[in-house]
């Protein structure tokens, strides 16, 4: 999950009670840079309108608040269920304690939040993610981090889709990364292989904050020459 | 000899109808993804198995049908006719309800002593440990079929040495002998499956605990290795489960039923690839039932019935030998990769050995990484950046 810049102006269509229109989904589609909020996959044609707070029940009034939408591809059937407080049995997407908005300008989601992954998994399925707060006393952070797991680690087809897709992109990563560092050991300007890895982690690529997060992580060295000092 | 040969559930709450036939194959080997049943499934062969139920219930059935024709036989004298037939309803009604297993075969229930039925669930809690004393005599053994049998298996093979020991010491050369040669049997055994051929087990006088000995070192029972230990959780299940007279005449006789969830629990590649054929090798007339997330277990036995809960669809197992590792991925497990068996069993060990403290700097570790040096994974493409960024900092 990344931060974005959500246009400050709500689109017209809101105002007459409907919440999806199509100047809605447009604007959703171009302020979250086409992805889903959540797994970061480009939007394709079957993406849906998110309530992040559910529009049944207590949020009933936020149905047509434009803060309130984001763009979500299925993942978001792994949504967690939180217990709704007062009912044992009752659920809610929406947890007490709060989410992460990364539509929030207060909000930084990458300083907030450690997203990475294993970086050697033998097969897509072998993937394995570390989401976690930063400050462990941050209570959106740290209900955001269980979401994002549970979206990451489900078992379904949308689990596994999303991991193969993952997987695939992290190879192309490796790719350049290694590009790069082979013309680091030689000497050469490692100017081609800097390009392409920018292009891959820019925040309209899929995954940026995930492979951003490993690349951190794994190959600090790396990242200074990616981001250039 | 019990064997089954086709399966059947009706009407199971999560898996539906459900018909398996082993197509003359000995084994069964159930696979598909996460979440299409597998180990649903093989809970309900193993309910079944411990109950009975449905057999129960369709020898009633029977008894009724007969009894209706012939008019109150034997036993059924005090009962109307209509009382019998509402009897009847409700045994059909019974065995139409939901979750029932129909198996046949030969008589798959009739045990006797050298028969063996166990079910081992995927999460197997096995933890021996050290008492430092004399090991106490087994208590009657377990035989129900859905609790854990190996729970004092520790103990009892302690006592085993110590009761070999104490007969030659008394000069019971004939019982001391029988009872070594089961042990030595039962090592000759773990050294096979182990993959350590020097392996040699004692009984330590002094602090009553069996030491496993090694040119390397000894180690007690905890520090096995995890895959060790998970072998170990398995065979110590069926020699639970067994009368050791049978063994000392021949593991060969013993018939029955061993239904295993995840065989392949800790263990890597290699001994993923050889536990089923160690289990059907030293239990011969033993039928397995195995669900399995492994592609190296449904390609390592000739013998099975490969049923993919997925597609409900069988293939025999030898139509898997010599398949690539990646197919087999795609078919019978929904994930995606090209690479044969070898291939991805070298990027397990280049995983392990990256993972362990010091394993870098094994002379495997290098070597690994040339030959698979061309290979498009992440495991390989990440210890070559590894490597080559350590080669920058030198
Ligand atoms: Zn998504």
């Amino acid at each position: 999950m990344i931060s974005i810049k959500r246009s400050p102006v709500p689109p017209a269509s809101l105002s007459g009670g409907g919440y999806d229109g199509d100047d809605v989904r447009a604007q959703l589609e171009s302020d979250f840079l086409g992805k889903c909020y959540l797994c970061e996959r480009k939007l394709d044609g079957n993406w849906q309108i998110e309530h992040f707070r559910p529009q049944a029940g207590r949020f009933e009034h936020l149905r047509t608040e434009w803060t309130n939408l984001f763009p979500a591809d299925s993942c978001n059937q792994n949504r967690k269920k939180w217990p709704a407080g007062e009912r044992i049995d009752a659920t809610t997407a929406f947890p007490s304690d709060g989410l992460l908005d990364p539509s929030d300008s207060e909000c930084d989601v990458e300083a907030r939040l450690v997203q990475r992954m294993d970086p050697r998994p033998v097969s897509a399925d072998d993937l394995v993610f570390e989401f976690s707060a930063v400050d462990p006393t941050d209570l959106p952070a740290r209900n955001t981090a269980i979401e994002l797991s549970h979206i990451h680690d489900s078992d379904g087809q949308n689990g596994r889709t999303l991991r193969i897709a993952l997987h695939g992109r992290w190879i192309l990563v490796l790719h350049d990364l290694l590009a790069l560092q082979r013309a680091l050991n030689r000497g050469e300007n490692p100017a081609e292989p800097v390009k392409r890895l920018r292009a891959l982690l820019r925040a309209t690529a899929p995954f940026t904050a995930l492979l951003r997060g490993t690349i951190r992580a794994e190959y600090p060295d790396l990242m200074e020459h990616i981001v250039g000092r | 000899m019990a064997t089954i040969t086709s399966i059947s559930l009706f009407n199971h709450p999560k898996i539906g109808d459900l018909a398996i036939d082993f197509g003359g194959a000995k084994h069964l080997i159930l696979t598909g993804p996460n979440g299409s049943g597998k180990s649903t499934a093989l809970l309900a062969l193993a309910v079944e198995l411990e109950t009975s139920r449905y057999a129960t219930l369709r020898s009633r059935l029977r008894l009724l049908d007969q009894a209706i024709a012939l008019g109150a036989p034997p036993g059924f004298e005090q009962r109307s006719k209509d009382g019998l037939k509402e009897e009847r309803q409700d045994t059909l009604h019974a065995l139409d309800s939901p979750g029932a297993v129909l198996m046949s075969g030969d008589e798959v229930l009739g045990r006797s002593a050298s028969s063996i039925a166990a079910f081992l669930p995927s999460r197997r809690s096995f933890a021996p440990s050290r008492t430092n004393r004399p090991p106490q005599p087994p208590t009657s053994s377990v035989s129900r079929l859905l609790h854990a049998a190996n729970e004092g298996f520790y103990e009892w093979l302690k006592h085993q040495y110590l009761q070999a020991l104490l007969a030659r010491a008394d000069g019971k050369d004939a019982e001391s002998e029988a009872l070594r040669s089961w042990l030595d049997w039962f090592t000759t055994l773990l050294r096979d499956v182990w993959q350590l051929p020097d392996l040699r087990i004692e009984f330590d006088r002094g602090t009553y605990e069996l030491r496993f000995i090694e040119p390397s070192g000894s180690y007690w029972i905890e520090d096995l290795a995890d895959g060790h230990a998970s072998i170990l959780a398995i065979v110590s299940e069926l020699v639970m489960r067994l009368d050791p007279e049978d063994w000392r005449a021949s593991p060969g006789i013993i018939s029955g039923v061993v239904l295993i969830d995840e065989p392949e629990t800790h263990l890597h590649p290699e001994l993923e690839e050889r536990i089923l054929p160690f289990l059907t090798g030293t239990f011969p007339g033993v039928q397995f039932i195995v669900a399995t997330h492994s592609p190296i277990v449904v390609a390592s036995i000739p013998d099975a019935m490969v049923f993919d809960l997925r597609r409900r669809e069988g293939t025999l197992s030898a139509a898997f030998a010599g398949k690539k590792y990646g197919e087999l991925m795609m078919s019978h497990f929904g994930i995606e990769t090209d690479f044969d068996l070898n291939t991805t069993r070298k990027l397990h060990e280049l995983k392990e050995l990256a993972l362990r403290p010091g394993g870098r700097s094994d002379p495997r570790y290098e070597a690994l990484l040339k030959e698979l040096e061309t290979v498009e994974n992440p495991v390989v493409m990440s210890e070559l950046l590894r490597s080559l960024s350590a080669a920058d900092e030198a």
